[in-house]
């Protein structure tokens, strides 16, 4: 960050990513960990708020906005609603390793994620990339899993330990990051446009211009 | 998911069944008040009576809404018989593939013959190897079979009459057809009662003031037409002051007129003494016969604009939806519509349960419910046990009619006396019916049409028929593709929404093998090969153009109102001065006056889309849309409301911490709904605050 003092252009990308799994796997305390670096073992279930936003310096002159969504209160089912899923661009998969019914639950998780939505058209409309975090592992004894569930790479992580968070997001915003590139025949600003929510909108008005 | 149905607490401020319109707003704003909420619904979808489907779903919805429901007896009064009561809901259901004639036709009664006293799955299954014989498809992919396999059920269904007969035999067209739905069946998001919001009514407003917004993005009704009998027209209709100047078909003295009423609309509380006296009368009545537009196109106009679903509103009525209509127009556009994308409640309701989750409250679909618990001598709901056996408690209980009891089923059904339905119809076609105008409403006035044409006694359409084309720019279907749906209030149960409706399709489309329908477009007529179920490509461009051209609305892209306001006067102001300086008057000149094309140029520019203002439907030169897939069914509306029954008062009324949100209605907009979810909000949490805005995400340091 020091070789270029005034990045002639600094891009901004925006995405929306997912954190989807059962009941108490931990979801929320892995956004506290990445995002605001606390853990808390007083688990309360969220209120009050959509996502959490964790700004990242991803290069001299790339700065990416993250937007991590947790499910609220409609993790019991399935069934998440549109409205959630929508325009999201990736997603984290939590079960916790001590109990194995929620790794059960994956698949039907991945299996939901999928038939309610895909990415952008501009990036080829496939389904949106995913991994898998094997959370609680503070907790977990010798003894350990299991199979993966397909076509998912898989991170073994401790909210409470603060092991391994950082590089799951980062391999996953990898992941993003490439597919943005690949697809970006653009301008920066518009490429910049893509999977942005309705929010950002407003706040684009009235931080640039 | 592990766990799924035991919750760790069980006690809550609120209970609320059914994810429909109405209870998601009331579950927003309870969580939102800091109440729990439980929030269950038996369906494994949200939207309750405002659900939207993929085609594949449309489909299973349809089958399961026809077949009766196998009951045992004479169940427990404090049972709650939920599947039986939806199937109850809705009747008259009917599923039609067109195209019937093309391709190989097989026959089917031969086979059903046979097999008729066999269950319905056998004969479904012999059917089903029979096209399989017959048709031998080469390499059929897993939705040919799938295709073969629903044709079969319906052909054997002998629960759904109308729908066996329309499948005594089956064209291998139509095989292609259902293939072809079935492929894209993720494109379609059918909507079952489909509605549009004001852009300036309340439920818009609340939608911006609460910030749930931010969920939905919208479309703008791009045009209105209104059906004329005397000339069997459907005609697009001047709807806004733009579109009003640049009218061909007012004449000077008549935009005069009409401009002046709108005006007065606008203000209308403040001049009560023009309309005091029509108060309760008929809205017609008063603008024609006391307000003076006696011309037939004035008189369309005006209803064009202030018809809100009902056929009976008041002067009162009638001037109130005008005035919301005419605060709307300008907002987002040259429109007073706004039409959410992806499914229209549904989508709503989806939004207002996220807010719902985001303050705690807890959701489970598909979650059966075994039966109501009630203290009968205080008369107080207590509980209700889901089918796990887990007893769920609340202080209040919001429901709609589906989950009562069948005790609180039978008193409810004990004190209506006059019923009311609403008549549906979902109808994919291969083009639009309205040339480029491809997001549009259109209204078939009450005894426009009529409905057995030929036979004695005529039967006339006893309410108007609303009718909403959505293309593919709303996320409802592909590109290539239309919906059109077809809806219309109904006061018995006996016409079969099929009866009700098809006399206004018929203006719309072109129906294969109904002779009373729209002509086949010419390339049509030609044998078309079986493969390319798919429209021409100009219709693929064309569509797909007028997709694009329309811009997605989110709440936040205001116009600026002042610009719009001074706009609007400017050229009000040199139509006024150059209709009173021409003299004479021509009734109704064939071109526009001098001052409408110079007058709406600077509002034209600032539109996003203008067109000629009043364009004739279907004159010959846009090829008719050709009906591929319809969906028919008639849902209950059916309501307790003055006057009861005589001896009903002496019931037990439901219990008094109950509370039962009505039926979707049949109108063009949510207003009624939203407006009973905020009373039933205000009754259950007085002094509250309805819906306060949601925080901005970022203002939360604790999180």
């Amino acid at each position: 960050m020091y070789d270029n003092p005034y990045p002639t252009e600094i891009r901004e990308y925006l995405y929306k990513i997912l954190v989807i799994g059962d009941l108490g796997t931990g979801k929320t305390s892995i956004i506290k960990r990445y995002v605001h670096n606390i853990f808390s073992l007083n688990y309360k279930s969220t209120i009050g708020v959509d996502f959490a936003l964790k700004v990242i310096q991803w290069s001299p002159d790339t700065v990416v906005r993250l937007q991590l969504w947790d499910i609220a209160g409609q993790e019991r089912f399935g069934n998440m609603t549109r409205v959630y899923y929508k325009e999201a661009v990736a997603a984290l998969v939590v079960y916790d390793v001590t109990r194995p019914k929620t790794f059960e639950a994956v698949t039907k998780w991945k299996a939901d994620l999928d038939s309610k939505v895909s990415l952008p058209q501009a990036w080829g409309g496939g389904p949106i990339p995913v991994i898998l975090l094997a959370n609680k592992t503070d907790l977990q004894d010798e003894a350990s899993t299991s199979l993966d569930p397909a076509e998912m790479e898989k991170f073994a992580t401790s909210a409470k330990d603060n092991n391994n968070i950082e590089d799951a997001a980062r391999f996953l915003l990898t992941e993003i990051m490439a597919t943005e590139e690949e697809h970006s025949h653009r301008t920066a600003d518009d490429a910049a446009m893509i999977g942005r929510v309705q929010l950002s909108q407003s706040k684009a008005k009235e931080g640039c211009c | 998911m592990a766990d799924m149905d035991s919750l760790e607490t069980t006690v809550f401020d609120a209970i609320i069944l059914g994810t429909g319109f109405t209870q998601t707003i009331v579950a927003a704003a309870l969580a939102r008040a800091g109440k729990t909420v439980l929030h269950l619904d038996e369906n494994d979808y949200y939207g309750g009576e405002s659900g939207a489907f993929g085609f594949r779903d449309l489909v299973k919805w349809a089958d399961k809404v026809a077949t009766p429901v196998s009951t045992v007896a004479k169940a427990d009064s404090d049972k709650i018989e939920f599947d039986k009561l939806v199937a109850k809901t809705y009747n008259h259901v009917e599923i039609q593939l067109y195209n019937a004639n093309q391709g190989t036709i097989i026959d089917l009664a031969p086979v059903i013959d046979a097999n008729k006293g066999a269950s319905a799955e056998d004969r479904a299954k012999a059917i089903e190897d029979y096209i399989n014989a017959t048709c031998t498809p080469t390499a059929p992919s897993k939705e040919t079979n799938e295709a073969i396999e629903t044709i079969a059920s319906w052909a054997a269904s002998s629960n759904q009459g109308a729908t066996a007969k329309n499948f005594t035999s089956v064209s291998t067209h139509q095989i292609h057809a259902l293939e072809e739905l079935y492929k894209t069946t993720r494109k379609y998001n059918f909507d079952l009662s489909p509605k549009l919001l004001y852009s300036r009514g309340p439920l818009t407003n609340l939608l911006i003031s609460s910030g749930i917004g931010k969920y939905l993005e919208f479309k703008l009704l791009e045009r209105t037409a209104v059906y004329e009998a005397l000339t069997d027209k459907v005609e697009m209709m001047p709807t806004s002051k733009e579109d009003v100047f640049v009218s061909k078909a007012l004449s000077l003295k008549e935009k005069r007129l009409l401009m002046k009423f709108l005006q007065f609309a606008v203000d209308y509380e403040n001049q009560q003494s023009i309309w005091e006296d029509y108060r309760d009368a008929p809205f017609t009545q008063f603008v024609q016969s006391a307000y003076g537009l006696t011309d037939k196109v004035l008189t369309a106009v005006v209803y064009a604009i202030g018809f809100d679903g009902n056929d009976e509103a008041t002067t009162a009525d009638g001037l109130k939806s005008v005035k919301v209509y005419l605060q709307s127009l300008g907002r987002y556009g040259n429109s007073a519509y706004l039409c959410p994308l992806y499914g229209v409640g549904s989508e709503l309701a989806q939004a207002f349960c996220r807010v719902s989750a985001v303050y705690g409250g807890i959701y489970m679909l598909q979650h059966g419910l075994d039966k109501h618990v009630v203290d009968k001598a205080a008369n107080k709901w207590q509980s209700v046990v889901d089918h796990t056996g887990q007893t769920l408690q609340a202080g209040q209980l919001i429901c709609s009619r589906e989950y009562l009891s069948v005790d609180m089923d039978a008193y409810l059904e004990a004190r209506i006396l006059n019923r009311s339905y609403v008549s549906h119809c979902i109808l994919v076609t291969d083009r639009s019916a309205f040339g480029e105008t491809t997001l549009c409403k259109t209204l078939f006035p009450m005894g426009s049409l009529v409905l057995n044409p030929g036979e004695t006694p005529e039967k006339r359409n006893e309410h108007t028929i609303s009718v909403l084309q959505m293309c593919g720019g709303t996320m409802s279907c592909p590109s290539d593709r239309y919906i059109l749906y077809i809806w219309a209030e109904s006061d018995t149960a006996d016409g079969s929404a099929k009866e009700e409706l098809t006399a206004a399709i018929r203006k719309l489309v072109h129906i294969p093998s109904d002779s009373r329908s729209l002509k086949a477009p010419a390339s049509s007529e030609e044998p078309v090969p079986e493969s390319t179920p798919a429209p021409t490509s100009e219709t693929k461009a064309l569509g797909d153009a007028s997709n694009e051209d329309q811009p997605r609305m989110s709440l936040d892209q205001e116009m600026d109102m002042e610009q719009v306001r001074q706009e609007i006067l400017k050229a009000e102001k040199k139509l006024f001065e150059e209709a009173d300086t021409t003299t004479p008057i021509p009734s109704r000149p064939s071109t526009p006056g001098p001052s409408s094309s110079g007058s709406a140029k600077p509002l034209t520019k600032m539109f996003q889309k203008s067109k000629s203002s009043v364009s004739l439907v279907n004159n010959g030169s846009t090829p008719a849309p050709v009906a591929l897939f319809s969906l028919f069914y008639k849902r209950t509306t059916s309501w307790p409301r003055v006057p009861y029954p005589i001896g009903s008062e002496k019931l037990t009324p439901l219990p008094s911490n109950l509370t039962l949100l009505k039926p979707m209605n049949h109108s063009l907009d949510f207003e009624a709904a939203t407006e009973e979810a905020r009373a039933v909000f205000e009754t259950l949490c007085p002094g509250e605050e309805f819906l306060p805005p949601t925080p901005e995400p970022e203002d939360h340091a604790a999180y």
